[in-house]
């Protein structure tokens, strides 16, 4: 029983990792794109949705070039930290970091974006700096959009495959995760171990969506 | 005013109790990863519960096409043995630089035909004319036996005629299961598939003769990686036993043939 849920337990590490640092990485991204000039803004923009419009496989394949041994980041890792980057662990927290992050940046920037002037030119007359408008008025009104966020980009790691298939290959304890396992399962015939695999995906996908919708709609109606 | 902070705090020690979690599962007994290609799949699962039951140590299996596992070994994946349905990637491994000592050749495998209809006449004829929509190969590139099917089927002149029902599995074990739910109507696998209790009682099988060229050299190479974690008595006790006559005489219930 332990074996048949390992998979899990690594999707759920994975997962967790990916969202408390994307969540670190995507606030300064915000003050970036929010405070940058007008001209670079779309593209800023471009490049954080990449992932989005990007096939896994395309990620997967960049990074396999970057992080393997001969790969100018696997090499430094390889000699300053001993650590191997492909088909490992730390090698898909990096992987989903880019995967999941326009899930992360994209929530909240528009709804800071959303929020009226009025908020931000208050702050500058109260003689709040930019970060400190950013961190105590913008991020505080939109605290539903950041849960947003957490959640959105938990359930899009859950549900990764490709660029793990290119970058970490299919090691239990390591790299299978609950997509890989599903894959696995099917390629090994048990089409029963499958089954469950995919039902509890499904299941959570669904309960994650819902909670998403039914939290957002309870929202609208209390906004006023 | 910050209420972000304890959600911070919260994501923080998430993230160290996370970390925690993984560096902890590492500790464990010695194990040895087996890279294998797919065919050898099912017989390897029985030899792991037998070699598991019976010594300390743990046997990690992480199967794919021969060819995808040796692109993998290349760019540095971490797996002490490889076991290839052939002997060109072993050796072209060893050439490069990544393997220990020499290859060897632990077992002969065998190609098999299976079909949803039954085969009245010899294969060939039977084939040329071709009641078949859909025929299952492993992808020739990546896979020794798809390369396999693919050589018996242009040595008997088949390939032109049927090229355009042929699809294409990424490994033997995809292959076994388009066969398993029916999506192909014929399919060139392993011997090990026709054994495996899942296939067995379904549609018809049959042993493509061993006498061509195409088939003939259906050795299956082993080779001890120079990337290897686990220790060296632990692989060379791994490797005594893959040569005793229990793991042997497994193989051989699953259609291998001993090698001398």
């Amino acid at each position: 029983m332990s074996e048949l849920l390992q998979p899990f337990v690594l999707s759920l590490e994975l997962a967790g990792i990916t969202t408390v640092l994307l969540f670190l990485l995507a606030i300064p991204l915000v003050y970036l794109i929010y405070f940058a000039q007008s001209a670079i803004k779309p593209l800023l923009k471009a490049v954080v949705s990449m992932p989005l419009v990007l096939p896994p496989t395309v990620l997967g394949y960049y990074l396999l070039i970057i992080l393997r041994p001969e790969g100018w980041l696997g090499k430094l890792s390889d000699q300053l930290f001993d650590l191997r980057l492909v088909f490992s662990f730390p090698g898909l927290v990096i992987g989903s970091l880019i995967f999941s992050l326009p899930f992360m940046v994209n929530p909240i920037l528009s709804a800071i974006e959303n929020l009226p002037a009025s908020y931000k030119e208050a702050a500058y007359t109260l003689g709040k700096s930019r970060w400190n408008t950013l961190w105590h008025v913008f991020l505080p009104n939109v605290r539903s959009s950041v849960i947003v966020g957490l959640v959105m980009t938990f359930a899009h790691t859950i549900g990764e495959f490709g660029v793990i298939l290119m970058i970490g290959g299919n090691i239990p304890e390591e790299t299978r995760v609950a997509s890989i396992a599903i894959y696995n399962e099917v390629e090994m015939l048990n089409f029963d171990n499958a089954n469950i695999y995919a039902t509890i995906l499904l299941l959570f996908s669904f309960v994650v969506l819902f909670c998403v919708y039914f939290y957002q709609n309870r929202r609208v109606e209390g906004v006023i | 005013m910050m209420k972000s902070k304890p959600l911070c705090l919260s994501l923080l020690i998430t993230l160290v109790s996370l970390f925690t979690v993984h560096s902890q599962s590492f500790a464990q007994e010695e194990a040895i990863r087996l890279a294998v290609a797919a065919n050898l799949l099912s017989p390897m699962q029985q030899l792991k519960e037998k070699y598991e039951s019976q010594y300390q140590n743990k046997l990690i299996l992480i199967p794919g096409s021969s060819g995808k596992l040796t692109a993998q070994i290349m760019n540095g994946a971490p797996y002490d043995i490889f076991l290839s349905a052939d002997m060109m990637y072993p050796n072209k491994l060893l050439k490069e630089g990544y393997g220990k000592g020499k290859v060897e050749i632990f077992t002969k495998g065998k190609l098999v035909f299976w079909s949803k209809k039954e085969i009245d006449k010899p294969l060939k004829d039977w084939l040329n004319q071709s009641h078949v929509k859909s025929v299952a190969i492993a992808r020739p590139e990546l896979a020794p036996y798809g390369r396999r099917a693919r050589g018996w089927l242009q040595e008997n002149k088949l390939w032109g005629k049927i090229k355009g029902q042929i699809i294409y599995g990424e490994s033997i074990g995809q292959v076994n299961q388009y066969i398993r739910s029916g999506a192909v109507d014929a399919a060139f696998t392993a011997v090990s598939a026709r054994h495996a209790p899942e296939l067995r009682n379904r549609g018809h099988w049959m042993e493509i003769e061993n006498s061509t060229s195409a088939t003939e050299c259906l050795n299956h190479g082993l080779l001890v990686l120079q990337q290897a974690k686990a220790s060296q008595a632990g692989i060379q006790h791994f490797l005594l036993f893959l040569r005793s006559e229990d793991a042997q005489q497994l193989l051989q219930n699953f259609g291998y043939e001993k090698v001398n």
